[in-house]
């Protein structure tokens, strides 16, 4: 029987192996037949044995072992290129052999497993493994393959002067006097850059944390001190829905807010302004303080939510024995409460800075390319807006910011990764020593 | 105990006195609500000039299939139901990725956890949801290169010697190369995995030890106390989770818009993964200008794009209440 399941799990982690990687490779056509006639084979002396031994019929087996049988005559049979329908797509035949693959070699594995180690249940707590770790394994290699295209290809296109210079692309006419005629000169500054980009998302961060916090901390100790019953609970509901609601309603409605003000007195302050080579004043599409504001709407409930719990964390005989010795409610909340939930708080503010970095959606349609420096008032941008145009060239026409800035495009993607991984590396370490304080606590 | 209930008194006397900071507390508190009224109120106003100006049901009109984008040609047309079927497929594909991947992740993380794994999933889960959307559209290419064309493009055949299956506008650039809703999921999934699987970790880690305790005490093993046991008391909180990344996956422009497309056309089979059905947030910003040029969607397309968002504001509130309904079902059904 041990012999026997061995070399079942043999054949069958073998077999999920090349099913794995003909997932990717055209090239892998002689194997899946054998294997998945040797898979059925195996199931079917698995299914003698297990009879002899036990005297029971595993009826499963059996269904598997004529399943691997009449899957291995499938493939034999397919074409090469599968077509019809009105597909858009020419499918590959190892494609459906790695399907077949991984259907038939996964309960196999388990399988052999299970008897590999004695059919007793905890035989059958290790046979489940493989189910668990398959898929995980597969998307753990993905998302390893995804950051390895972005790390080597940032760091070989990686450049310090793109680093510290500013994107400019401005056109403006002087008009100089000469013999008493008026002489106009065109000038033209077209420069490649990412400083603003990267100075524009630091500002963005630091504005969204303050109104955040602000805000954020207001609701959390609100809902968690001053009131009770139905107001509370709307209070935390409507928190909860503008985390829940999709981030496009926030942007469509950033859009609908710089519309109504453009052309009003508001508009140097919502849609933003700069003023070009020769001083006259230009509206931008959407201020820093716009995007902030918009994208603290999304770290509000995050830090709400941490207040809460950080509040509701606090034994409460700390707190009542502040109260007994006559301290007043805005005196314990100051010198007990918060520095209490403090950790919560700043984990809090810490993801959702993360978060307003490498959201791009809300300031679709406020950003641009943020050429004429970085302040609340000027047109915002931000890193990830750097990424989109180098795609969709929206402010700029496409050739031009293609040739320019595209090929900083995974450099970007890469100083973004390292702002959002180290603030979420932060937070995570916070998060643990917090947890450490608690268990001591 | 005296001073207990002294101390609760003073409490609730200081509860009801207004002082200026329980009026700070308060103005802060409301601001969510505000916003919510605002942006409600903005959505409504500025939607009613596309439903009195295109009107809401016949041909080409706001909850038709006609739409001016890739295959008709008339202009005016404003159909959402080919951009809502293509949310709904990239949603559909998504959440049939990631669900299983996160949903096993959680229980490597918990209950089938061995050595020092949990902890390292745990940290990992964390890092990776720190990855902005624009970077996983960023790297499209990449599973492009590994899955989809050696797949689903026929890269073995030169282009003269394609089978082309009888369709009139059907060319080798129309294959699935790096545009097609297929790929849109599997970014999609990529994007909710690492969100959605911590909170199904704690809604497997909030069943309670002594549920598990007496399973184990009765004989059951490890599986046989996840599938009937914990799966089970924890599936409310797990489709609390799915929820919140369906969400999540509905609400996200980048992706689709990069890999997907913005201009919503059925596709021909309706399951037909491998074209690109713009989804409705990405064809709604590609309407407000989003993708072409600032300022340029006119105000008309600009309400389109408002009366799109309240069909999403619509089905997330729908999503929520069934979720919701659900939740309250199961919990009655297995609680304690």
């Amino acid at each position: 029987m041990k012999i026997l399941s061995a070399i079942t799990m043999v054949i069958s982690a073998f077999a999920l192996v090349m099913g794995c990687l003909s997932l990717s490779l055209n090239t892998l056509k002689a194997y899946p037949t054998v294997l998945l006639f040797l898979m059925s084979l195996s199931f079917f002396s698995l299914f003698i044995l297990v009879r002899q031994t036990t005297k029971k019929n595993n009826w499963v087996m059996l269904f598997f072992c004529i399943l691997a049988a009449a899957f291995a005559v499938l493939h034999m049979i397919l074409p090469e290129y599968l077509y019809g329908f009105n597909l858009n797509a020419i499918i590959h035949s190892s494609f459906i052999s790695a399907l077949l693959l991984i259907a038939i070699a996964t309960p196999a594995i388990c399988y052999s497993l299970f008897y590999f180690f004695g059919a007793t249940p905890k035989a059958l707590d290790i046979s489940r493994y493989p189910l668990l770790i398959l898929p995980a394994l597969l998307i753990l290699i993905v998302y390893t393959l995804l950051l390895a295209q972005v790390v080597t290809k940032g760091v070989s296109s990686f450049s310090w002067k793109i680093l510290i210079t500013a994107f400019k692309s401005h056109n403006w006419v002087e008009t100089v006097w000469k013999d008493g005629w008026p002489i106009r000169i065109s000038h033209t500054i077209l420069q490649a850059g990412m400083l603003n980009h990267i100075l524009g998302t630091l500002l963005l961060m630091l504005m969204t944390a303050i109104i955040a916090l602000i805000v954020g901390v207001g609701v959390g100790v609100y809902i968690s001190e001053y009131s009770k019953g139905w107001f509370a609970s709307t209070i935390r509901f409507s928190s909860q829905v503008l985390r829940a609601i999709s981030i496009f309603i926030l942007a469509i409605t950033a859009y609908n807010l710089v519309r109504y003000a453009r052309g009003t007195f508001l508009s140097s302050i919502i849609c933003g302004f700069y003023y070009d080579e020769i001083g006259t004043k230009h509206i931008a599409s959407g201020s820093y303080l716009t995007a902030a504001i918009f994208l603290a709407l999304l770290v509000i409930p995050i830090i709400a939510n941490a207040t809460e719990e950080g509040i509701r964390s606090l034994p409460k005989e700390i707190s009542e024995g502040s109260f007994s010795l006559g301290a007043s409610r805005e005196y314990t909340l100051s010198h007990i409460l918060l520095p209490w939930s403090m950790p919560n708080i700043i984990t809090g503010l810490i993801l959702g800075c993360a978060e307003a970095a490498g959201s791009l959606t809300v300031i679709l349609f406020l950003a641009g390319t943020g050429e004429y420096g970085v302040s609340p008032w000027n047109g915002v941008t931000s890193l990830t807006y750097f990424i989109f145009n180098g795609q969709f060239g929206r402010t700029l026409g496409n050739a031009q910011f293609y040739d320019l800035n595209y090929k900083y495009q995974y450099m970007a993607a890469v100083i973004l990764l390292v702002i959002t991984f180290g603030l979420t590396i932060g937070a995570l370490t916070l998060k643990n020593k917090v947890a450490r304080r608690f268990k001591g606590a | 105990m005296k001073s207990l209930t002294l101390g609760r008194r003073i409490n609730s006397q200081n509860k009801m006195r207004l002082t200026w900071q329980k009026a700070l507390f308060f103005c802060l508190a409301i601001i969510p609500i505000i916003v919510i009224a605002i942006m409600l109120v903005l959505l409504v106003t500025n939607s009613m000039a596309a439903i009195t100006h295109i009107g809401l049901f016949g041909k080409g009109k706001l909850l038709s299939t006609e739409f001016s984008g890739k295959f008709t040609s008339g202009l005016g047309y404003y159909g959402l139901f080919p951009a809502l079927w293509g949310t709904f497929l990239v949603v559909l594909l998504a959440l049939l990725i990631a669900v299983p991947v996160a949903f096993s992740l959680a229980i490597i993380a918990t209950d089938f956890s061995f050595g020092f794994i949990s902890p390292v999933i745990r940290s990992v889960l964390g890092l990776l949801s720190g990855i902005p959307p624009v970077v996983y559209a960023l790297t499209s290419t990449v599973i492009g290169a590994i899955f989809i064309i050696p797949k689903f493009c026929a890269p073995g055949i030169p282009s003269n010697q394609l089978p082309l299956p009888g369709m009139s506008w059907w060319t080798q650039a129309m294959l699935p190369f790096n545009h097609s809703t297929l790929l849109g999921g599997i970014l999609l999934a990529l994007l909710i995995i690492p969100f959605m699987a911590p909170l199904m970790e704690d809604a497997i880690k909030n069943v309670p030890h002594s549920l598990k305790e007496a399973s184990f005490a009765l004989g059951a093993n490890r599986w046989h106390t996840l599938t009937t046991v914990t799966i089970p008391s924890a599936l409310s909180g797990i489709s609390a989770a799915i929820t919140l990344g369906t969400l999540k996956a509905m609400g996200d422009v980048i992706i689709v818009a990069w890999v997907v497309g913005y201009e919503s056309g059925l596709p021909n089979p309706l399951l037909d993964i491998f074209e690109p059905t713009a989804p409705l947030t990405s064809t709604a910003a590609g309407l407000a200008g989003g993708f072409t040029g600032t300022g340029v969607g006119g105000s008309v397309q600009a309400s389109v794009a408002n009366f799109s968002g309240l069909i999403l504001l619509v089905v997330a509130f729908v999503i929520l209440g069934l979720s919701a309904y659900l939740q309250r079902k199961l919990r009655r059904k297995y609680s304690l």
